[in-house]
């Protein structure tokens, strides 16, 4: 399935993805869609996934390569000294369909890719981010949206909840998260 | 305000059930359908918005008309 008009960035990504599965590139799917996955269903007009590339520098040029090659728009940003994203690839079509691949998020653990879970989206297979992946990683981020995203999954998907990995993941991501997932626990009763 | 709020977080506990009696997987469908219709009333607010600077500045230049500045 290819997209054939504006609105289908979910579409865009599905391509994306066998890209990345083809380079043997290990992604998640984040954002908007992993937020809906986990939590409560809202739009995005883009897509988000973040790559997990132990050399950055050797597999980003390849990556892009191909991307250009598939005839996408594809421009990389390059994170500031205090990102926390090292990069962002921006791919889009001739319809303005989006997906954002984010090339690393600080303090992210490197284990996120074993946890990803398989889902069919439109015949195709995408891996998206573990709940507990995502929900500290919405913490670290910190935005109202994000935090309302990570409330929401915690709401929608706490039964499935492994909360000792979920501690160890806020953990990583420093003394702010760790404290922002405390509060977040309490508020919504799991703890 | 506290109504407000009461009816806040009776929407949010009704968003919250329906989408706990939905699989994952359904409400990935559901969110990239939903986009796909965000997407519509996006490009309408911007259509509307661009035709409601258009009309303004007709009626900026038409009550400009056989003004005399000097």
């Amino acid at each position: 399935m290819k997209p054939d008009g504006p609105g289908q960035s979910a579409i865009l990504l599905t391509e994306v993805a066998t890209r990345l599965d083809g380079l043997r590139i290990p992604y998640a799917v984040v954002g908007g869609l992993a937020a809906s996955f986990h939590g409560v269903v809202r739009s995005s007009l883009d897509a988000d996934v973040v790559i997990s590339a132990v050399d950055r520098k050797a597999v980003v040029p390849g990556l892009i390569r191909e991307l250009k090659e598939a005839g996408w728009n594809v421009v990389e940003r390059e994170g500031g000294f205090e990102d926390p994203v090292a990069s962002v690839i921006a791919v889009s079509d001739g319809y303005a369909n989006r997906v954002d691949i984010l090339t690393g998020i600080r303090g992210m653990a490197p284990g996120f890719v074993s946890r990803t879970i398989p889902s069919s989206l439109f015949g195709a297979t995408l891996r998206m981010i573990s709940l507990e992946d995502f929900i500290a990683m919405k913490l670290f981020a910190g935005g109202p949206r994000d935090v309302e995203d990570a409330r929401a999954a915690l709401r929608v998907s706490s039964s499935a909840l492994d909360l000792r990995l979920l501690k160890e993941l806020a953990a990583g991501y420093g003394r702010v998260v760790v404290r922002s997932l405390v509060q977040l626990l309490r508020d919504t009763g799991v703890e | 305000m506290k109504k407000t709020r009461t009816r806040d977080e009776a929407r949010e506990n009704e968003l919250v059930a329906a989408s706990k009696a939905m699989s994952p997987q359904a409400r990935l469908e559901a969110a990239a359908r939903l986009s796909a219709i965000a997407f519509q009333f996006h490009r309408a607010g911007i259509t509307y918005r661009e035709g409601l600077g258009a009309a303004k500045s007709v009626e900026g230049e038409s009550q400009g008309e056989g003004v005399d500045e000097t």
